[in-house]
């Protein structure tokens, strides 16, 4: 044995590397830990004291409200489809724009079940009564406005639909 | 009130779990109470998951007394054979914890209370959680509401978002829970991310107190503890945590069955496999791997008569049974449970080959990322080559054969992914996500190799340093 494999395999110099490297990583937890507590600490104010309810609407805004009132509007055996071809942001988040898209589709889809709701047509099995306009302009024949939340976002229905 | 009612729901899944543990064939009390109570917790929601899906199958309903009926029914006939065994169990002398022992139990105290809130505090909606309410939420949302797996959703097409053929345990779980508090509460529901983390470090201890001290012991699962990836998934909500958990203990009880022999390890290896698959699709390759492992392991080294030998292996494809129905329901709807399937073709194989250096990079990048894995990967590698003999001789060498080809087996499933593997390994952190799994065996193996811990602290208690 060499005096290199001599050192490191001597069993109180062992030991002592087990000891060094308890330590390493109960300093870099105590950082990692205390990091994430000033991270959060930075968001609760947003959070804290608020209800469910409260919480959905501050993170999803507009889409909630949306979601609310397609909710109210059309009946649970429905379809629907989402029209948002331009992506949207969120005011307290990092997030990329595009993420805000795909985001938003499968969000509504998961506040309306058990609505079936669409956003490629080429996924369409079935005739659709609704289509929501999310943020764009969208005018079709055999479609009437339901209800508009503002210029650019509106539920439209077919003519003659339930 | 709805705490209360969240407590009451699980009422079912661990009075289903205590029973099962209670009729684990044992010879001796290998498990302490408060390994009992995280054993009930993991194997009865498992148990209730898989009877909530065979009675939707049958058209039953999911009432509690249903589902616990088969449990009341085992438990009365045969827990007065089990009693005697229980009663004649050692008892073990209690010693006082030292200060030690009680700052460390403190602190895992304060980590825990700061999951909890942290947990409470924001919801599953939040946009970093997307796979929690996207696939594994929106599944629970739809049975809750339906009070039955909707067998319609696996092939709705406006829901392929949702990854409709994966496992149901963690959705079933999620269902289970919302039907207690009678209403879809996306924030109460994480609680149940924090006790999986809880009962992995309860076991995990346990697994560690069958080889070391009770101080080593303890230093070493508050150590995992702070885990930052460990702790970040754990309030992502995501299946990680569960899966980590089954696959876990799965191999950990398996590997104590190779080295001690007791048929209650075998039963809880086996069990927590099968959890494992149906969890998420990468728990059934691991259940290949350590049935694979282990039972090999165990056929060439036991004494037993060859009878006896095969039979146990017989125990390890236990899972194939229990899972069998939700693959026949993915075959009938023409569902593939995996993507992956199709991609195992020879010119695929050949082709892919050319992405192993990014593939490589990759993971060596991630792994060497301190501010996910601490020093976790690198201290397996420092301290592993130091005691490599130890880690490849028997017992640890099927432990260590089952880390490194779970650990090939993902490397694998990127050179084969059917998309581009730059996007496939970025995409929602999935690479660290996937090697979450494998970090608390690493973490076992990194343990064993941490040398003459136990009678540093042994010295430290006494008085005597060396």
């Amino acid at each position: 044995m060499n005096p290199v494999q001599n050192f490191i395999l001597n069993g109180v110099n062992r030991q002592r590397l087990s000891l060094c490297f308890v330590l390493a990583w109960s300093g870099w937890a105590v950082h990692m830990i205390s990091s994430s507590l000033v991270v959060s600490f930075l968001f609760y104010p947003y959070f804290w004291g608020k209800d469910l309810e409260e919480k959905k609407r501050f993170l999803d805004g507009k889409l909630y409200e949306v979601a609310k009132v397609c909710e109210r509007k059309i009946p649970p055996t429905e379809a629907l489809f989402f029209y948002n071809p331009i992506p949207t942001e969120r005011e307290h988040s990092m997030h990329t724009t595009p993420f805000f898209q795909e985001h938003d589709r499968q969000k509504l889809s998961y506040y309306l079940y058990p609505r079936r709701v669409y956003w490629e047509k080429q996924r369409m099995k079935e005739p659709i009564q609704y289509v929501l306009v999310y943020h764009a302009q969208l005018e079709l024949p055999d479609f009437e406005r339901l209800v508009a939340l503002s210029d650019d976002i509106y539920l439209l229905r077919k003519k003659g639909g339930k | 009130m709805i705490f209360l009612r969240f407590l009451l729901s699980l009422i079912t899944p661990c009075s289903i779990g205590w029973a099962a543990v209670t009729l684990l064939p044992r010879r001796s009390a290998s498990f302490s109470n408060i390994e009992k109570a995280s054993l009930s917790f993991g194997l009865g929601w498992g148990i209730l998951t898989l009877e909530m899906f065979y009675a939707s199958l049958l058209k039953l309903p999911w009432s509690p007394f249903l589902l616990l009926l088969p449990w009341i029914v085992l438990f009365l006939f045969f827990f007065r054979r089990k009693k005697e065994k229980i009663a004649v169990a050692p008892l073990t002398r209690k010693v006082p914890l030292g200060s030690l022992e009680r700052s460390l139990l403190l602190f895992l105290l304060f980590l825990f209370l700061y999951i909890v809130i942290e947990g409470l505090t924001f919801p599953l909606m939040y946009y970093d959680m997307w796979d929690a309410w996207s696939i594994w939420g929106q599944k629970a949302k739809a049975f809750a509401l339906q009070r039955s797996v909707d067998f319609a959703f696996f092939t709705d097409p406006s829901r392929t978002y949702a990854h409709q053929e994966y496992p149901l345990l963690l959705p079933l779980s999620e269902s289970w829970i919302y039907l207690a508090l009678g209403k879809i509460d996306e924030q109460i529901v994480k609680l149940l991310f924090s006790l999986y983390y809880l009962c992995l470090l309860v076991l995990f201890w346990g697994a560690l107190r069958r080889e070391k001290s009770r101080q080593t012991s303890l230093l070493l699962v508050t150590l995992l503890a702070t885990l930052p990836i460990l702790l970040e998934y754990t309030l992502r909500a995501y299946a990680e945590v569960p899966l980590t958990f089954y696959y876990t203990l799965s191999t950990l009880y398996l590997y104590f069955w190779c080295k001690e022999g007791r048929r209650e390890d075998l039963w809880a290896g086996v069990l927590f496999s099968a959890f494992s698959a149906w969890t998420k699709n990468e728990g059934q390759a691991l259940w290949v791997i350590n049935a694979v492992v282990f039972g090999t392991t165990r056929f060439l080294t036991s004494s037993s008569p060859v009878r006896k030998r095969i039979f146990e292996g017989g125990i390890l494809l236990l899972p194939l049974l229990l899972l069998l129905p939700w693959w026949l329901l993915l075959k009938r709807l023409g569902i593939s449970s995996s993507e992956f399937f199709p991609q195992l073709r020879g010119e695929i194989l050949l082709t892919s080959l050319s992405r192993l250096p990014v593939v490589l990079q990759a993971f060596f990048s991630r792994l060497l990322d301190i501010s996910r894995w601490n020093f976790l990967w690198i201290g397996l590698v420092l301290f592993g080559g130091l005691s490599w003999r130890k880690l490849f001789s028997f017992p640890k060498a099927p432990l260590t054969a089952a880390l490194l080809l779970h650990l090939l087996l993902y490397l694998f499933i990127y050179l084969i992914h059917p998309l581009d593997v730059l996007w496939a390994m970025n995409v929602d952190d999935s690479l660290n996500r996937i090697l979450l799994h494998a970090a608390p065996l690493a973490f076992f193996l990194l343990g064993s190799s941490l040398e003459n811990l136990d009678t540093f602290l042994k010295a430290v208690y006494t008085g005597k340093r060396t």
